[in-house]
């Protein structure tokens, strides 16, 4: 018993893991995009985009996490990265 | 300069408007009373309001009032009153629509629509607003919800634009908290934080924020150190005798120093005051 625990939470440990590494992949690409973005012109805030993303998080996940629910875990993830590039931009 | 440097994310000191409500390295002061209540009370708010130097002058004609025994406001008769005085006076005016069904109207009587706080979120009246100033000179200030988040705020901005309203104006009247001291309590991260979002002008209304003149001067002062692209304050010719807001409205010596206080913070900020 406690060894599958031990094993179950080490295969979530490793998870999470792999989830910090392309969490930050996904904000260096946002990072980039930025940058092209500032030399256009456009403003960081894109609502129109950003409902492409969330509805597209919803429409492909195939559960157990709830549609719903997806979507805020995504909308924090977006929020928190463009945070980062606000903060970023100016204090460069 | 390097791309980073001249983000669209970095500070903005350029953003303007089409109709020039809002133009580049300017601070934009709007003043007058909060509610036209006759002929004789606004012209004499409306001059001090120009004599100060100032070419957009405020007058509410709806009111939005806590309570519906509150006086309301004139209704058409203040839009009257409001278009015939700005324009012997060469002001333009800002003023609130609160019904959908007054749209034409008040833009018939004045170049700026308000949208208060309370109806940040009437997103009907936003997409109404949107539809019918697209292509014309008339502006939008829209209040943002004193308990709405700077996304909601900015999400309310986009049913007009989307729409094709252009000339929108954000404006920052304070939000509610614990604090009793004050009214509301102005939240200034706030411009910053939408000015770094998006290129739409901010401008920031200290008198309905603090709710006592005494705050007022001191809070555009940092308005304008907050990045803020201009004020909309409360002004009365007699405070005192005000049906609506007295005790936070600026009397007229007031309202003629403001722009001399105002001078050395725009001049720091790349500004001038207009």
């Amino acid at each position: 018993m406690d060894s599958r625990i031990e094993e179950l939470r080490r295969r979530v440990d490793e998870v999470d893991l792999e989830l910090i590494r392309i969490l930050n992949e996904r904000a260096r690409i946002v990072q980039e995009l930025v940058a092209i973005k500032g030399e256009a012109g456009m403003p960081l805030f894109d609502p129109r985009r950003e409902e492409e993303i969330l509805r597209r998080v919803a429409e492909r996940n195939e559960g157990p996490i709830y549609d719903t629910s997806m979507r805020e875990i995504f909308e924090l993830i977006l929020h928190r990265i463009r945070d980062l590039e606000v903060q970023r931009e100016e204090f460069r | 300069m390097s791309i980073s440097e001249k983000s669209a994310a970095g500070v903005k000191t350029n953003v303007s408007t089409k109709n020039g409500m809002i133009q580049p390295g300017s601070f934009r002061v709007v003043a007058g009373p909060c509610t036209v209540e006759s002929y004789d009370q606004f012209v004499a708010s409306a001059k001090a309001v120009k004599q100060a130097g100032y070419e957009y002058v405020r007058g509410g004609a709806f009111k939005p009032r806590t309570s519906p025994y509150s006086f309301q406001g004139l209704g058409e008769e203040g839009l009257k009153i409001l278009s015939e005085v700005s324009s012997e006076l060469g002001l333009k005016a800002v003023t609130e629509v609160m019904d959908a069904e007054d749209i034409e109207l008040v833009m018939e009587h004045a170049e700026i629509i308000q949208i208060g706080a309370r109806n940040m979120a009437n997103f009907s009246l936003l997409k109404r607003i949107g539809a019918a100033i697209a292509g014309t000179d008339h502006g939008v200030v829209l209040k943002r919800g004193f308990a709405s988040t700077v996304e909601e705020w900015l999400l309310a901005a986009e049913y007009i634009t989307k729409e094709g309203g252009e000339n929108v104006v954000l404006c920052e009247r304070g939000i509610r908290t614990f604090e009793t001291s004050t009214r509301f309590t102005l939240d200034l991260s706030a411009v910053i934080v939408a000015k770094r979002l998006t290129d739409l002008p901010v401008i920031v209304d200290p008198s309905h924020a603090a709710g006592r003149r005494d705050l007022v001067i001191p809070l555009s002062k940092a308005s304008v150190a907050a990045e803020a692209d201009g004020l909309i304050v409360e002004s009365h010719h007699e405070p005192q005798e005000a049906l609506c807001d007295a005790e936070q409205a600026l009397p007229v010596e007031g309202l003629m120093g403001l722009r001399e206080t105002l001078r050395p913070f725009a001049s720091a900020m790349g500004r001038e005051v207009l």
